[in-house]
């Protein structure tokens, strides 16, 4: 049996005031303030529970030229086969940082057998620099995404990536890997719940000192 | 109702934490100070506290892959890691680290607490050591996914 022992207050109380500190500074750094950084068009409150409820199920990415600034967003976050989507186009001045309306915008689609697509982007009514088309992408592969404002004094263009899947659960290595680490982690974990249990119902070993419980 | 299953998990998430992480800590505390005392003593706190820390580092587990897992499931597919987002590196390290603190965990339990149970002599204090040493190895790791966790609140999807 190894030199073990009940804890006893002879020890003082330093590794208790340890504890108590670093508890403090943790719920101090959980306190902090998040940055605030939610768009213009109020689709959530970033910083807290809703944020992360409302932000998961959407692709944002960012592109600039010609001094505007362009936010991509698409709902869902997954483009699958088959399935409407959302592609939205926020637009916003570098230099100002006011957003644009009013833009004559053009949504250009590249698919992946090589076809393209052009559509109108009409701005969406009621939510000022939002420029939006619904698509149903009926090619699995990677899509080219573009857009184009062809307005006098505010020519920009910028162009997006998007995979598109056969099902929500297959699609780029970005998925696969997800599927496969999510999967491992299920493995293990019931693999530990079923060696745990069964080792809670083993017999005691006969001859032995008793398990004491221990498991 | 998926906000309240979405703050029901996280709920379930912080538990699961506290127990977990909070077991961790007071094992390696416990066991360090235990280590001082006499022998008597120490017997007494292997069958005290042993099975107690056991079953709740199980039950710790359960909590948070159960709660994380609800988490993915309200917020997607269950393979939606958010990658190739910072998110989602993220993400995928605490995945890596967690199937890595299980497996050690399984280790533990299932090599080690038998033979410090059953054994005596040399064969139960490496048997012992082992125990102290895998267990502060994942105290190390799971400090580090909470770390990482905390990460991800402040990280850009």
């Amino acid at each position: 049996m190894p030199d073990l022992g009940m804890i006893k207050m002879k020890h003082g109380c330093f590794p208790f005031c340890l504890v108590f500190a670093i508890a403090m500074l943790y719920g101090m750094a959980c306190m902090w303030p998040a940055d605030a950084r939610a768009h213009h068009g109020g689709i959530g409150i970033e910083g807290d529970l809703v944020e992360w409820a409302l932000n998961v199920d959407q692709w944002q990415e960012e592109q600039s030229d010609q001094g505007h600034r362009i936010k991509f967003l698409a709902y869902p976050r997954q483009l699958v086969q088959g399935r409407r989507t959302r592609l939205v186009f926020e637009i916003q001045a570098i230099a100002t940082g006011q957003y644009v309306s009013g833009l004559v915008m053009q949504l250009r689609l590249r698919l992946p057998d090589g076809t393209e697509l052009t559509q109108p982007l009409p701005e969406i009514t009621g939510v000022t620099a939002y420029y939006e088309a619904v698509i149903v992408c009926e090619q699995v592969g990677e899509y080219g995404i573009s857009v184009a404002s062809t307005t006098p004094g505010a020519t920009f263009q910028a162009a997006f990536k998007r995979q598109v899947s056969g099902n929500a659960l297959s699609g780029d290595w970005t998925v696969w890997t997800g599927n496969i680490m999510v999967l491992a982690a299920l493995t293990i974990t019931w693999l530990g719940l079923v060696l745990s249990v069964q080792r809670r119902f083993l017999p005691v070993r006969s001859g032995g000192p008793p398990a004491s419980g221990i498991s | 109702m998926k906000h309240v299953l979405e703050y029901f998990s996280t709920l379930l998430h912080l538990i699961g934490m506290l127990v977990f992480v909070g077991g961790h800590i007071w094992f390696g505390i416990f066991a360090a100070l235990a280590e001082r005392d006499a022998q008597p003593a120490g017997e007494r706190f292997l069958a005290a506290a042993l099975p107690v820390l056991a079953n709740g580092f199980g039950l710790g587990v359960l909590l948070l892959f159960g709660s994380g897992l609800l988490k993915l499931l309200l917020w997607g597919e269950p393979g939606l890691i958010f990658l190739p987002d910072l998110y989602g590196w993220l993400f995928l390290s605490k995945l890596v680290l967690y199937i890595v603190i299980v497996g050690n965990g399984l280790m533990i339990e299932r090599r080690y607490l038998p033979r410090v149970a059953n054994l005596a002599g040399e064969e139960m204090n490496v048997a012992w050591n082992q125990v102290k040493i895998r267990a502060r190895f994942n105290l190390v790791l799971v400090l580090v996914v909470v770390a990482l966790g905390e990460t991800l609140r402040f990280s850009k999807l």
